[in-house]
């Protein structure tokens, strides 16, 4: 697994790390069953404190991509399924947006409020 | 001489020699010989066992001959010489002199006996015959090509990534061994363990069985922990951990000169699965065929994981090296 993480971002490092591994689930390269590295490992490795990995791995937990196990470490779940059909939609999406001059959050509030 | 030249004089010509004289030599002392001749010894240095003299030098023909096929095929396979080929050769005229030693000398000794029964203790030829089997392999060993240097690498080869200045980045892998060899190792650990503990419990005291069985646990312990591997490549460098902690083996950063994706084949590349030298300073942590991680090192030689996404991990090793100079 390949992370990386950009301390001078504004995007807060927690939300890095759920976008860099979600992306990984979701584009095949961790498999389902998978085991991620211990959040203490992958914390050292990063040099960011422990709890910024424990809450990324909550989130994805809660997205329904990881399961946490006492034990067992985060596993990707069966939930990593074929995403290719979704992307070509929200390339299609967000090509329409473009065309409206339509900004990224606006974009998304948009996309928020569908959901509700 | 061409290497390929030394391997087949050491592997193959020389102990075929050294087996076609001791075949030669054992013809000629047949006349004199009682029929039958002592072909094996006891423990107590008196012979045990009694056969034809013929049949004794087929079967010691046929071994030499058998090695000799098995180097020729070894010496002739792809990839680069390493230390377990040149060992592997070398054994072949050992191989050939003991069993040469020991089957002219154990006919010489009982030539003009009546009965096979009266020959004298074999001992002395044992001794003789590996000592100067030893001296022959050791001579065969510095005939040998030395093995093959690791390959120069072409710098602008070398796999990078993009990395920001302010970037932390890692990349982790879990090292796992092919199926088969974890099967193969599962299936052979538990015939040992389980029939090894039936043997020792129905034969031997309780202490020994419970000795036995620590022994084990300990033996499984230890191969478990050179079977499953954690890798990482983050700012300090590189670091292979086995699920223990130990044996860990690591590169920092400061001593990483480069790193490349190789392709492996550990039956000729490195001769064998496991924890084994490739050469010299090059050691592997070899669990798989195909793709690996290799890092050169500054202060010389190299380190060898099997790994997937090797091509990820060697990139991002350079990108650091690059960064950090």
């Amino acid at each position: 697994m390949y992370l990386s993480v950009d301390p001078s971002s504004s995007t807060p490092l927690f939300e890095q790390l759920v976008a860099g591994i979600r992306a990984q689930v979701i584009d095949g390269s961790l498999a389902q069953g998978e085991r991620l590295p211990a959040a203490r490992d992958l914390a050292d490795s990063l040099d960011v404190n422990v709890h910024t990995v424990l809450r990324a791995y909550q989130v994805l937990r809660d997205e329904g991509f990881l399961d946490l196990r006492r034990g067992r470490g985060a596993v990707v779940t069966a939930r990593a399924r074929d995403y290719a059909q979704l992307g070509r939609d929200i390339d299609r999406v967000v090509a329409e947006a473009q065309k409206l001059d339509l900004t990224p959050s606006a974009l998304t509030a948009m996309i928020r409020k569908a959901f509700e | 001489m061409k290497p390929h030249a030394r391997m087949l004089v050491a592997g193959v010509i020389v102990p075929l020699i050294i087996a076609a004289a001791a075949a030669v030599t054992m013809l000629f002392t047949l006349p004199s010989l009682p029929d039958p001749v002592a072909v094996h010894w006891g423990p107590s240095g008196a012979p045990d066992n009694f056969g034809s003299p013929v049949s004794f030098i087929v079967v010691i023909l046929v071994a030499v001959l058998a090695y000799c096929a098995f180097a020729l095929v070894i010496s002739r396979a792809a990839g680069p010489q390493t230390a377990n080929l040149r060992a592997l050769l070398a054994i072949s005229p050992f191989l050939a002199t003991v069993l040469g030693v020991l089957g002219a000398g154990s006919l010489i000794i009982q030539q003009g006996l009546a009965d096979a029964h009266d020959a004298p203790s074999i001992l002395p030829l044992v001794i003789i015959g590996f000592v100067v089997g030893l001296v022959v392999g050791v001579a065969a060993w510095f005939f040998l090509p030395a093995s093959t240097p690791v390959p120069v690498v072409d710098e602008a080869e070398l796999p990078l990534l993009d990395l920001g200045a302010d970037e932390r980045a890692t990349w982790i892998q879990r090292v796992e061994p092919a199926r088969w060899l974890g099967i193969l190792l599962v299936a052979v650990g538990a015939i040992v363990v389980v029939g090894g503990s039936l043997a020792v419990w129905v034969s031997a005291p309780t202490s020994t069985f419970v000795g036995y069985l620590v022994t084990m646990g300990v033996l499984v312990v230890l191969v478990t922990s050179t079977l499953f591997w954690t890798v990482r490549v983050d700012a300090r460098g590189f670091a292979a951990r086995s699920p223990l902690g130990f044996p860990r083996f690591t590169v920092p950063l400061a001593d990483v000169e480069s790193a490349t994706t190789i392709e492996l084949n550990p039956a000729t590349g490195f001769g064998g699965w496991g924890l084994r030298w490739g050469g010299p300073g090059r050691f592997g942590i070899i669990l798989n065929s195909g793709e690996a991680l290799e890092i050169r090192k500054k202060s010389g030689g190299s380190l060898v994981v099997t790994t997937a996404q090797s091509r990820q991990g060697a990139a991002l090793l350079n990108s650091l090296v690059r960064r950090v100079e």
